[in-house]
């Protein structure tokens, strides 16, 4: 068995794990900012998807296709480096957005997670069973009452283990933000693998995110059962 | 079955397997994006001044090269792993890496300079940087320099590390570095020869930090390797016949040859 | 524009590298997988556990920081136990890391399918005296093929996009080759678009394949299908 990361872990100088430590808030940020602004994005996208009108559920599932049929890295860099490429793109008011690696990071696996999740949220919606749709548009609801009470509440149990799946992966995910410059927990691991010309640090690394991995698989379960389809309100 | 089943993995084992290199094959290592020493053009050849004197040198210790493209951090590293056994990359030497490393005699003088916007009142006194983020090349001696030299609790330097030479212009083409910390001689290939680099200038004066960047650089190799006295051999062939000064006049102005000993 | 038509032939060797170390990694993958659900159905508890953990830890692991390991910390590994006589390549390292990743989720998928076949057709093959070997490969095999195929599927598309990985190593694939040709002529959105349009063609084209794949695997099926 070779202890030598272990040891290199005890080994380590202060100001190392200090960047580790900042490193992982970081890539928590990540997590947990483009959660909730992908699943923001996503709850219109998955209606438009599979509203009845032509135009909108195009676009959404142009949408959806585009950022689903291509790598995340390919994403990242073709809105980090890509479109800061452009002069009218860097005076304009997005560019206060874009120019910071940690937000553009952040948008490019919003924006990434959207897609997975409109789908999921649209393969609910469409599992909930017409009739239910029915009786509410007979019963006198306006279709706003009919998604906001019945349709919506239904999908999203329906949705809630393959939502759950793409929240996990998305840690995995924030590791490619490394590559814009960002300063995450694989960052700095790549840096400190980098200066000591040894993978011991990429291996710790690797070991903190099994670990986050399990605690958010855990919390995820957790919803699930309190919100999933077997769930109760 | 059991037995073509075998020979089969085998096979597909031995397929990853390389054959044990021959006494007069070096694999050097090197990078693919460091115009003018090294770079691949637009059909995919590896092309540049130190490719061409590699090429002459390696006529001179009579060996066969290959060239292997890696990213600049990732050039130790596979020396360390047998995967190459010579890094040409315009590797500076400096103390630190000779811990881990071997390396030949100087083979080329790199000044390092700041690069940043004309007019912008950026010069090589760190009090000009206070507030502002450089750009440098990951693994590179001047990502070394600024977080011994220049740490940012002390002197209010942010660093931003790429991984190779082009991200560092784009960003600072776009403002997300103030400035940019590079050997001269790139940063003389961008602002000069690609049109692109309307308003940028060198600033200041090139660093003086020998303990940091070295004296200038030279050709890695593994440490106790037999290769480094062939290269030195090398070396001083074409430093002194003049093949150096004619590929050094094909891109600069100015001459990076070392004074010889 | 033009560059673009210019450096395309470059594109196009880094789009079949791409598409090799894919293939490449399936089926190594594949096969993988499949011992791995093996393991993680056997009847010794302590093989049963380290298979699960393997997989979890497979499977918890970003791909990238895999990928990053396996270039720089597997050569250093055999190079200290052997002592350089094996050399990895770039492409061998990237295969290795796709392939143990694609495995540990292709295990999970098979474990599922295994256990979904209907009992009784193990007990029919039994019954007729067919080996467990025999059961294997003309009973159990065929049918959680069949199951597991959506889901390979879909891994098979995270596959494709993953390989995207390795151009951080070095290896020189679609999209290392067009971050090269970005650099030279610094147009990185062109390139990287027509990178993005090309994984998208693949992932596109794959989709029939697996249609096909289903149908053919489902026949004689459906019709006890609702």
């Amino acid at each position: 068995m070779n202890f030598a990361p272990i040891e290199a872990w005890l080994e380590l100088p202060a100001d190392s794990v200090l960047e580790a430590w900042e490193g992982l808030v970081i890539t928590l940020q990540l997590l947990c900012g483009s959660v909730l602004l992908a699943f923001a994005l996503a709850l219109p996208l998955a209606l438009a998807a599979t509203s009845g009108k032509a135009w909108p559920a195009r676009l959404a599932r142009g949408y959806n296709a585009a950022f689903r049929g291509t790598p995340l890295l390919v994403q990242l860099f073709i809105l980090y480096y890509g479109v800061s490429q452009f002069e009218a793109v860097r005076h304009s008011p997005a560019w206060w957005l874009l120019e910071d690696a940690f937000y553009c990071g952040l948008l490019a696996l919003s924006l990434n997670l959207a897609a997975y999740m409109a789908e999921d949220l649209r393969a609910g919606i469409l599992a909930v069973p017409l009739g239910e749709k029915e009786a509410a548009l007979a019963m006198g609801m306006s279709p706003f009452q009919c998604y906001r009470w019945i349709v919506l509440p239904a999908a999203w149990r329906i949705a809630t283990p393959a939502l759950g799946n793409e929240v996990i992966a998305q840690l995995k995910a924030t590791a490619l933000v490394s590559t814009i410059t960002v300063l995450d927990l694989t960052g700095v691991a790549r840096r400190l693998s980098n200066a000591s010309y040894t993978t011991d640090a990429l291996v710790m690394a690797g070991v903190v995110y099994a670990a986050i991995t399990l605690v958010v698989v855990l919390a995820v379960r957790r919803i699930e059962r309190r919100f999933g389809p077997a769930g109760r309100r | 079955m059991s037995r073509s089943l075998l020979s089969c993995l085998l096979a597909g084992v031995m397929s990853f397997a390389g054959a044990a290199h021959a006494e007069d094959v070096v694999r050097i290592g090197t990078l693919s994006d460091y115009a003018p020493f090294e770079y691949r053009d637009a059909k995919g050849e590896l092309k540049g001044m130190e490719i061409e004197l590699a090429k002459t040198m390696c006529k001179h210790i009579q060996a066969k090269c290959e060239y292997v493209t890696m990213d600049f951090d990732a050039l130790i590293p596979a020396l360390k792993a047998r995967k190459i056994d010579a890094v040409l990359a315009q590797m500076s030497i400096t103390d630190e890496r000779k811990k881990v490393v071997d390396f030949t005699d100087l083979f080329t003088l790199a000044p390092v300079q700041y690069v940043a916007k004309a007019g912008s009142g950026i010069t090589e006194d760190p009090a000009t940087l206070r507030g502002k983020t450089v750009g440098i090349y990951s693994g590179s001696s001047h990502e070394t320099y600024l977080k011994k030299r220049l740490p940012k609790s002390q002197s209010g330097i942010a660093i931003k590390a790429y991984p190779s030479q082009d991200p560092i212009w784009l960003d600072l083409e776009a403002g997300r570095v103030q400035a940019a910390l590079t050997d001269t001689t790139v940063a003389h290939e961008w602002l000069e020869k690609t049109g692109k680099a309307k308003g940028f200038a060198l600033a200041g004066k090139p660093l003086n930090d020998v303990a940091m960047f070295g004296e200038g650089t030279g050709i890695a190799v593994r440490k106790g390797d037999p290769l480094r006295a062939r290269l030195n051999t090398a070396i001083k062939q074409v430093l002194t016949d003049g093949s150096f000064a004619a590929e050094n006049k094909k891109v600069f102005p100015f001459s990076i040859a070392p004074a010889l000993k | 524009m033009d560059d673009l038509w210019l450096y395309a032939g470059q594109l196009l060797e880094g789009a079949w590298v791409t598409v090799q170390l894919a293939l490449s990694s399936l089926l190594v993958g594949l096969a993988l997988g499949l011992v791995l659900a093996a393991g993680s159905l056997s009847g010794r508890a302590l093989l049963r556990r380290a298979v699960r953990l393997c997989t979890g830890l497979l499977r918890g692991i970003p791909e990238f920081l895999i990928v990053l390991v396996c270039y720089f910390g597997l050569s250093n590994l055999i190079n200290n136990h052997f002592d350089g006589a094996v050399e990895i390549s770039p492409f061998a390292a990237g295969v290795f890391a796709l392939s143990i990743v694609f495995a540990a989720y292709a295990s999970e998928v098979f474990r599922g399918s295994f256990a979904a076949i209907p009992r009784g057709q193990i007990e029919a093959a039994q019954a007729f005296g067919l080996t467990s070997t025999q059961t294997f490969f003309a009973v159990r095999l065929p049918q959680a093929w069949r199951i597991a195929l959506p889901s390979l599927g879909n891994l098979w598309q995270s596959l494709l996009k993953d390989t995207s990985l390795v151009s951080v190593v070095g290896l020189e694939d679609l999209l290392k080759k067009s971050n090269m040709a970005a650099q030279a002529t610094h147009q990185p959105f062109l390139f990287f678009l027509a990178a993005a349009a090309v994984y998208f063609v693949f992932l596109h084209a794959s989709q029939p394949v697996f249609a096909w794949l289903e149908r053919r695997a489902g026949r004689g099926f459906e019709a006890r299908a609702a």
